[in-house]
């Protein structure tokens, strides 16, 4: 399976960077996200995802490291973990990094209520 | 009925009311956003806890107006919709107000959900903003996010959210929502 490759851009909107490593297991999205189309840009990252669950079945360890993201963003994310969580739930192995900047409350609560709610485990990580 | 001239110096004197820092009407393109976020971004580097909740909730309001709107203008072959955003300071609270016109099918959805908000504590408002977005879909007519939109608005002020509708006509309101934050959180 290839690898998933998003280079980070910032101009008019915030495009984060994803580095998906299909041979590793490593993943993640980094930086800020505010996109034109949100759906456009997540839909091939959930369907990566969803490939790499049916067919390498290998660990994830994945990390999102974010420092702005809007509430449609924020959406895609909570698919993501419920992606993660599925494969977990069939016998995946998977972890998940919630890194958010120190002193931002908000960012760190998104990833609360994912814990809590979808009663899965994510290590949070302030900086 | 009295002249359809825009009066400028009424402009001008009710602005001079408040102690504005930014202010902004016209069409909400991509690039004025992306504009006044950066000036916002720049003007709060001293109070940078507090700079960066107005920055989320102008992202908030601005994109509420890019997509909801129901007032716009096409320039060049592009239409966009207009709408105003006004930031301004009081002694200890920085303000936030946003207005645009609104088809007035959607005043007692925005009254109810705006209710239900201001009367909801911290932890009611994370559960209520997990299950939108856990049972929301995409890409439908008013489901890019703008209920949970709201929801985050008031989680990120951690103050009440106050609106306001005024008729236009039969069919259109003027909608102003208006959110505080501390200063030097």
């Amino acid at each position: 399976m290839e690898n998933l490759i998003i280079e980070g851009v910032k101009s008019t909107y915030f495009t984060p960077q994803v580095i998906f490593n299909a041979e590793t297991g490593e993943c993640s999205i980094t930086g800020e996200s505010y996109l034109e189309d949100t759906w456009d840009f997540y839909r091939p990252i959930l369907g990566w995802l969803k490939q790499f669950a049916e067919e390498v079945k290998t660990p994830v360890n994945f990390t999102f490291d974010l420092t702005y993201y809007n509430t449609s963003s924020s959406k895609c994310f909570l698919d993501i973990v419920k992606q993660l969580k599925e494969y977990q739930d069939a016998g995946g192995s998977v972890v998940i990094n919630w890194k958010h900047p120190e002193d931002d409350d908000d960012i760190r609560e998104e990833a609360e209520d994912y814990k809590n709610f979808l009663n899965i485990d994510i290590n949070i990580i302030p900086y | 009925m009295s002249s359809k001239k825009f009066s400028f110096f009424h402009h001008y004197l009710s602005l001079s009311d408040e102690d504005v820092i930014i202010s902004y009407k016209g069409p909400m393109s991509d690039v004025i956003i992306h504009e006044i976020s950066k000036e916002i971004q720049a003007k709060f580097a001293q109070d940078p806890k507090s700079g960066k909740k107005i920055y989320s909730i102008f992202m908030e309001l601005a994109q509420n107006i890019f997509f909801y709107s129901s007032e716009s203008t096409t320039l060049g072959g592009n239409t966009y919709r207009i709408g105003s955003i006004v930031l301004s300071q009081e002694s200890d609270n920085y303000v936030l107000t946003a207005g645009n016109i609104v088809d007035k099918k959607w005043i007692p959805v925005l009254w109810d959900k705006c209710e239900m908000i201001n009367s909801m504590d911290r932890e009611a408002l994370r559960k209520l903003k997990f299950e939108q977005k856990d049972t929301g879909e995409m890409s439908t007519e008013n489901s890019k996010g703008a209920g949970i939109g709201l929801i985050q608005i008031a989680l990120t002020s951690a103050q009440p959210i106050s609106i306001e509708f005024r008729d236009i006509n039969d069919n259109k309101s003027f909608f102003a929502l208006s959110v505080s934050v501390k200063k030097n959180l």
